[in-house]
Parts: C-alpha cells; sequence; structure tokens
C-alpha cells in the first residue's frame, strides 16, 4: 500500500508536470472547472432564496452540503474516477496491455495511469466552500468532524463503486459511453437533503444506492443531526464497495481471455 | 538450459459484434453474434537460455497471440507454458518483473513528457534501487546514442528516437527475457541497424533472452540463431536458422554486354530463370549441388563477357513460401 501510494504521487507530479508544459492553458482549464463547478451551488441558492427554502436547513448549512459534495467529487475525480476515461483510451489503442505488463495489481496500476490533473480545482474549490461554510457555523464539536471526514471517506467510496462499475461497463460493452452524464444525475440528487424526496426514493438513496452519503449525511453528522440512516449507507458502501471489485477483476479477467 | 517451454498452447479468439451506442449495446446484451477464430491450435517449442529467437510468418498467423501468452497479458484456451518455473497468466504480478517487452505499436512512454520521466516511473514501479538505475541508465543511454533525445517530449522524436527509448523501458529493471513484436516496424535501415545492435549487445552481455516476432526477415537473419515460423495458428519449421537457408541454392543476378539468348538459356541444367529483368540482364536461381560455382557461371555465359555480377543467399521470403506451400 505503501508503495502504491508512492507511485500515485509520482503519477500525480509527472501528470501536473505534463500540464504545466502549457502552463497558461492549464490555469485557465483550472478556474475554468472552478467556476462550471459552481452552477450547482449557485441553482441551490437559487431555490433556497426563492422558496420556502429546506426545511429546517440554514443557508450556511446549505452551503456546506454544496461544500462537502464538492469536496468527496473532487477528490474521487482526480484520484481515481479517470480510470473510467481512460478505460476508454486504452482500449481504443489497445494499451491496456501495457498496464498487464507491470508486476503490480492491475486495478491500482490502472488508477496510478489514470490520474486527472484537472480535477484537483474541483477539490480545492470544495475545501474552500466547506471551509468558509463551517466558519458561519455554530458549536461544531471535535466528535462532528470526525464523523463528517469519516462519512465523507464513505462518500468517496460511492465514486470508487461508480467509477469501477462504468469503467467495467465500458470494457464489457461499449468504447463511448457518456457515463460522465451518468454521474452528474447522482451529484444533482445529492444535493438535496432526504426530506425533499418522495418516501421509496429517500428509502433508495439511503441503501441500495446510497446517495446521501456523499453531501448530505456528513453535513448532518457534523451538525449532530445523526441517524440510523447512516449505519444502512455505510454497510451498503462497504458491501458494494467489495462486489464492484469483483466485478471490476471479472472484466478484467475476461478482457485478457478475449484478448481485448 | 531451456528457459521456455511451451506445450500444446491454444487460443481461439471469440468475437461479437459489438454495437456503437447505448441501444445497440442493450440488444448485444440479449443476442449476439457469434464468431470463432482458431488462432493458436495447439503449438509446442522451447527456448534455451541465450537465444535469439525469431517467430516469422505472414500477417494474422497467432505471433502477436503467441508472444502475448508468453508475457502474461493473455488467457490461453488450453496448454502448458512455463517459463523460469512460472505459468505467465497465472503467475502474472510475479512473472512480469522479471520480463520486458516492446510491442511495436503499443507505447509505455508518456506522450507529452520527455522518456526520462517515463523511465523514472518505470524505477518506481519496478521498485529499481537508485544505484543500478543509474548505472543501467548512463550505459544505455551510450549504447543507443540517446542523451539529447530523452529530455524532449515523446510527441517531439521520430520514431526511431521513440523505439530506442522503448528497448530502455523494457531493460531497465534488468529483465531475463525480453519479448519483441515487430519492433523494427516502419524505421530506417539505420534505425534498424541501431535497434539490432542493441539486441546483439544485451544478449551477449547480459545473456538476456529474446523473442522477436517480425516481417523483416533481415531482422530475423541477422539477429537469431534459431527461427518459429508459424502459419495459421501452426508451427511450420522450429530449427536453427542456418536448416532454414538453402545452401545449396544460390541466387544469381548476372549482366551482359550483349543481348542475352534466352532459348539456350532455358534449355541449361541446374539453371532456372527467376526474372528477366531486361535484354541484357537476368536472374537466375541455380543449385550448386553437383557442379562447382564458377562452372556454372561458365555454362551461363556460354562464352560471352560479363558486366556485372551478384551472387547471394536466396532470401528467406522464398524458402518460406516454399514451406507454406507444403
Ligand atoms: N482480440 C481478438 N479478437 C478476435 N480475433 C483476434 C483478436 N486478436 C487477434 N485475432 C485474430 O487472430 C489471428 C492471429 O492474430 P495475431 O496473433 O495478431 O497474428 P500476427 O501477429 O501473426 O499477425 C488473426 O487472424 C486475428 O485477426
Ligand atoms: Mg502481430
Amino acid at each position: 500500500m505503501r508503495s502504491f501510494l508512492k507511485l500515485w504521487f509520482k503519477s500525480a507530479k509527472l501528470q501536473i508536470a505534463r500540464r504545466m508544459a502549457y502552463r497558461g492553458e492549464y490555469f485557465i482549464s483550472l478556474i475554468a472547472m472552478f467556476i462550471l463547478e459552481l452552477i450547482g451551488p449557485l441553482l441551490i441558492f437559487i431555490i433556497y432564496f426563492n422558496s420556502e427554502g429546506f426545511p429546517g436547513w440554514t443557508f450556511y448549512e446549505v452551503l456546506l452540503v454544496q461544500g462537502i459534495l464538492l469536496t468527496v467529487k473532487g477528490f474521487s475525480f482526480f484520484s481515481f474516477a479517470g480510470i473510467i476515461w481512460n478505460s476508454n483510451v486504452t482500449l481504443m489503442r489497445g494499451e491496456f496491455d501495457i498496464v498487464l505488463l507491470k508486476p503490480r495489481n492491475t486495478l491500482l496500476m490502472f488508477i496510478c495511469e489514470s490520474f486527472d490533473a484537472e480535477d484537483i480545482a474541483k477539490f480545492i474549490g470544495g475545501l474552500l466552500i466547506t471551509t468558509y461554510a463551517l466558519s458561519h457555523i455554530n458549536g461544531i464539536t471535535l466528535v462532528g468532524i470526525g464523523l463528517m471526514i469519516a462519512l465523507m471517506i464513505l462518500g468517496v467510496g460511492f465514486y470508487f463503486i461508480i467509477a469501477l462499475l462504468a469503467s467495467s461497463f465500458v470494457f464489457r460493452f461499449i468504447r463511448t459511453f457518456r457515463i460522465y452524464e451518468v454521474m452528474d444525475i447522482f451529484e444533482l440528487v445529492g444535493r438535496y437533503p432526504k426530506s425533499i424526496y418522495p418516501k421509496a426514493f429517500g428509502t433508495l438513496f439511503t441503501t441500495l444506492i446510497p446517495i446521501f452519503i456523499i453531501a448530505v449525511f456528513p453535513a448532518n453528522a457534523l451538525l449532530g443531526r445523526l441517524s440510523i440512516d447512516m449505519v444502512f449507507a455505510s454497510v451498503s458502501i462497504i458491501l458494494l464497495i467489495f462486489i464492484s471489485l469483483k466485478i471490476w477483476f471479472a472484466t478484467i479477467r475476461r478482457y485478457a481471455s478475449a484478448g481485448g | 538450459m531451456t528457459i521456455i517451454k511451451v506445450e500444446q498452447l491454444k487460443k481461439e479468439y471469440t468475437a461479437y459484434e459489438r454495437g456503437e451506442g447505448f441501444l445497440e449495446a442493450v440488444k448485444s446484451l440479449f443476442k449476439r453474434r457469434k464468431k470463432v477464430f482458431r488462432a493458436l491450435k495447439g503449438i509446442d517449442f522451447s527456448v534455451k537460455k541465450g537465444d535469439i529467437v525469431g517467430f516469422l510468418g505472414p500477417n494474422g498467423a497467432g505471433k502477436s497471440t503467441a508472444l502475448k501468452i508468453l508475457s502474461g497479458i493473455l488467457y490461453p484456451d488450453s496448454g502448458n507454458v512455463n517459463i523460469m518455473g512460472f505459468t505467465p497468466w497465472k503467475d502474472r504480478k510475479k512473472y512480469v518483473s522479471h520480463i520486458g517487452a516492446v510491442f511495436g505499436q503499443k507505447s509505455q512512454l508518456f506522450w507529452d513528457l520527455p522518456p526520462l520521466d517515463a523511465f523514472y516511473f518505470q524505477k518506481a514501479i519496478y521498485k529499481i534501487n537508485e544505484d543500478a538505475f543509474q548505472e543501467q541508465l548512463k550505459k544505455f543511454i551510450k549504447m543507443l546514442h540517446i542523451e539529447d533525445i530523452i529530455k524532449r517530449p515523446t510527441r517531439q522524436l521520430s520514431l526511431g528516437e521513440r523505439m530506442r527509448c522503448e528497448f530502455v523501458m523494457a531493460m531497465l529493471h534488468q529483465p531475463k527475457i525480453i519479448f519483441l513484436d515487430e519492433p523494427t516496424i516502419g524505421l530506417d535501415i539505420i534505425a534498424k541497424g541501431t535497434i539490432r545492435n542493441f539486441i546483439r549487445e544485451i544478449n551477449k552481455e547480459q545473456r538476456v533472452t529474446v523473442i522477436i516476432t517480425s516481417h523483416d526477415l533481415e531482422d530475423i537473419e541477422n539477429l537469431c540463431n534459431k527461427v518459429i515460423i508459424i502459419n495459421k495458428g501452426d508451427i511450420v519449421f522450429d530449427d536453427k536458422i542456418k536448416k532454414l537457408k538453402i545452401s545449396r541454392k544460390k541466387y544469381i543476378t548476372i549482366s551482359f554486354y550483349e543481348k542475352i539468348n534466352l532459348k539456350k538459356l532455358k534449355k541449361l541444367k541446374g539453371v532456372r530463370i527467376k526474372k528477366i529483368i531486361s535484354d541484357y540482364i537476368v536472374r537466375l536461381e541455380v543449385n550448386t549441388y553437383k557442379e562447382y560455382l564458377d562452372e556454372i557461371i561458365k555454362r551461363i555465359r556460354m562464352g560471352k563477357r560479363i558486366k556485372d555480377l551478384d551472387i547471394r543467399e536466396p532470401p528467406i521470403v522464398d524458402v518460406i513460401k516454399r514451406i507454406y506451400k507444403k
């Protein structure tokens, strides 16, 4: 694991260096990415101020949800979700063979080679928004922060599941699939608290597709609004990670038998 | 000492018609048209440590398939492979740290970054220690004359320059075997020469066993001490390269000052006209089995003055054609 992290940092450094070769373009695209990411939270504010708002949520609490979501998503995107895009690219060029040629775990190797230097903007933006929101919320406890971070890590797990399944899907069936649009839908759903959804959806998004874990639950945990739903979602995430890992490796095994 | 042993290796490809777009993909979940192609029909061979073995064969013969299986990235359907005690596809992670590979069309370098960065990444992947890495790197830079190349972005390099760097990628971790799939494809004569010299040197100095596939018969002729010819998934020849050259046959291109009397020439025993190049020049295949070469030439010349003469071994391509016909 330590040697994997070393390799991952090395790859991250290389990818950033790669983008720095065109420094101006890189910074512009970082800024563009950041501004694009602000559209989501802005929409929420328009909804917040033009209607009854979110029942039981203050403005800064809603901002916190947006910040957490962007942090979790940003971290996932730059650190591993690049495998979705990279599945397309390597398949098209038949270059997955090169990944299999390396004396490393295939998935970890693939993640290392799929680092996405651009999405760092999302992560940093998320951290900024989260910190800003936190500074306007009273009565924060250390336990609350700890729980929030733990749930955010599981939220990253949610994106990990999506990335593995999407990558498997690309390997198994088609080479160009607009999976990122599907991820946008998850994100849209994850922006709102459970209370605005019909009951059936609320249940679905805490158990089978535990979307609330990417933002709403961590925020709730920080605010001391704990619920049993968080346990269901956490258990579900861990099970789903296990299943999607199985699926991914089976897909790769199949790829290696079919010869791409 | 045997380093590679292959027994009854079989591989079939099942190709499904793969749909483009989402709807097609969903459809193909339920109903798919299937095509089976037997790429390797049960091949056997072995390789000794320190050999340079050439895989030769026409397009689609199964050379790349064999190489992919041997390098642990493709599962066969059946058969045994034992390479240094490993079964490549079962012990992949451990096994591949002992081998290196250059696949002509697939790059291990990073397009936007200089090769030197890729070398350092390779160092991290293979956990090569600093001293060994620097030593190897220095040696390869000298052997391949790439001092100035490795600091330029890969995308700016010519194919030949890039290929030399691909070889460094394949060799940095001091593999015991390297697999080369069409490593000289598209290169000019000078670049080919550099690569061939490099292969020869690492084979001699580090006792690296080399398995190479190529379209280029000169690669094979110049490098290999053993040739395996594959055709349609079967091995049709497996022996020393010397055996492949039919040494009793020579190709002679002869050029006269006067017009050639073709009628007479055709009647000569042990002489076959391969090609009439002009009224004055012909290429002949002669058999030196029963007769000395100078005597044959004397008969061909029929008292006329020779302007130019070129005598050589028959190219392997003709020999292979003959083997395929069998
Ligand atoms: N992934 C694949 N799926 C289906 N058929 C394949 C695949 N790879 C190779 N083949 C077929 O198998 C045969 C052998 O291919 P290959 O080993 O690449 O030949 P060579 O390298 O000798 O040209 C070819 O007819 C090729 O079309
Ligand atoms: Mg080939």
